[in-house]
């Protein structure tokens, strides 16, 4: 996150897309649980960082400002995905049951399913605390809310991957502190 | 959130295999080069408004042979006039070439004049200013040439005596009349 780069410079665009795609990518894969999917939606929001580097300011990080971006992004294709399933499954009314893609089903585990089952929000906090390693307040500056509603989102996703996942993973019960933090926390407008 | 979950996690999300980020191969690449080519489409477009322009303003000042734009603006009032103004005098071209042809009938426009009063006339600069002197100043060359005989001014009463005088004879030229 301690890159320095200078707005509107495309030499520095190219080197922040070099560094950053690949942590970008894994993000948005937990998100969307469809690497092609994924891809598309991390240069979607290249492009789109593209178009706004001449106002891009470094007070932030600049993979901050991306992953935001990018979150947006998810969320965008998590609901198309969503009309997508309706419009197909409207279409299909009366018909057998098409089979699922085995690359898809090949892909996603039962892990990267219930990854998928959590709210935007909730599974992008997981990734970026577990995977990237982000502090709560690293996670509120890059998605522009604040370190408790981060708390709050980290504590109910634990919760619900409890109940997908089991206890073997050893996630924190939901007596202890997960469904505690999120009752007592503020609700966080989410999909 | 226990190490065995992370772990997991790090394996699940990094199963995909993922090729090295190229940023030759980048979507917003593309879209730079759109973005390019809709500047130079706007340049060029800038460029050929530029050109009809000085196109359009050449061809005005070969028409109206001046540069000056006031002039331009005078000649397209007065041609824009004209060609509101022709279809009330349609005629104009029979009448406007008569009066170009013979300014005379301008100058003079109550009295037309006939060849006959112009080229007898002794003095055509006397013509204008009065139309008949001949014909109102022959009765006066007859009593004076008859009593006096020195007029001198209009010698045509002994040229055409008879022509003029036929209805009133002299006496001393018929005096057998009365016999």
């Amino acid at each position: 996150l301690s890159q320095t780069y200078e707005p509107g410079n495309q030499a520095d665009f190219d080197r922040l897309y070099r560094d950053s795609y690949p942590r970008l990518f894994r993000t948005v894969y937990g998100i969307l649980g469809d690497a092609a999917l994924a891809e598309d939606c991390v240069q979607d929001c290249f492009v789109r960082a593209f178009r706004a580097w001449d106002r891009w300011r470094p007070d932030a990080p600049a993979e901050a400002w991306l992953h935001r971006i990018a979150i947006n992004l998810a969320r965008t294709c998590r609901r198309k995905q969503r009309m997508a399933s309706v419009a197909e499954l409207v279409r299909r009314l009366g018909r057998p049951e098409a089979a699922p893609d085995p690359g898809s089903v090949a892909e996603r585990s039962d892990f990267i399913a219930a990854l998928r089952e959590l709210p935007t929000a909730q599974a992008a906090a997981i990734v970026l605390k577990n995977y990237h390693g982000y502090t709560n307040r690293e996670i509120a500056a890059s998605l522009g809310v604040s370190e408790r509603t981060i708390g709050s989102r980290l504590a109910k996703a634990r919760g619900s991957l409890q109940i997908r996942l089991g206890p073997e993973w050893g996630l924190p019960t939901s007596s202890a502190a997960g469904v505690d933090a999120f009752v007592n926390s503020e609700r966080v407008g989410d999909d | 959130m226990t190490e065995a979950f992370r772990r997991r996690l790090k394996e699940e999300l990094e199963g995909p295999k993922l090729s090295s980020p190229l940023p030759a191969q980048a979507r917003y690449r593309n879209l730079g080069g759109a973005v390019r080519s809709d500047s130079v489409g706007l340049i060029q477009l800038g460029a050929a408004f530029l050109v009809g322009v000085l196109v359009a303003v050449g061809l005005i000042s070969a028409g109206t042979h001046s540069a000056n734009p006031q002039v331009w603006r005078v000649q397209v009032a007065a041609a824009f006039r004209q060609l509101t103004t022709t279809p009330t005098a349609t005629p104009s071209p029979a009448e406007s070439a008569s009066p170009t042809a013979s300014p005379r009938g301008f100058e003079i426009p109550g009295i037309a004049p006939t060849p006959e009063e112009s080229m007898p006339g002794s003095n055509p600069a006397e013509g204008p200013e009065t139309p008949g002197p001949t014909n109102s100043e022959q009765p006066e060359p007859a009593p004076s040439a008859s009593s006096s005989g020195g007029g001198g001014e209009a010698p045509e009463p002994q040229s055409s005596p008879e022509s003029s005088w036929n209805p009133s004879p002299s006496p001393a030229s018929s005096p057998e009349a009365d016999h």
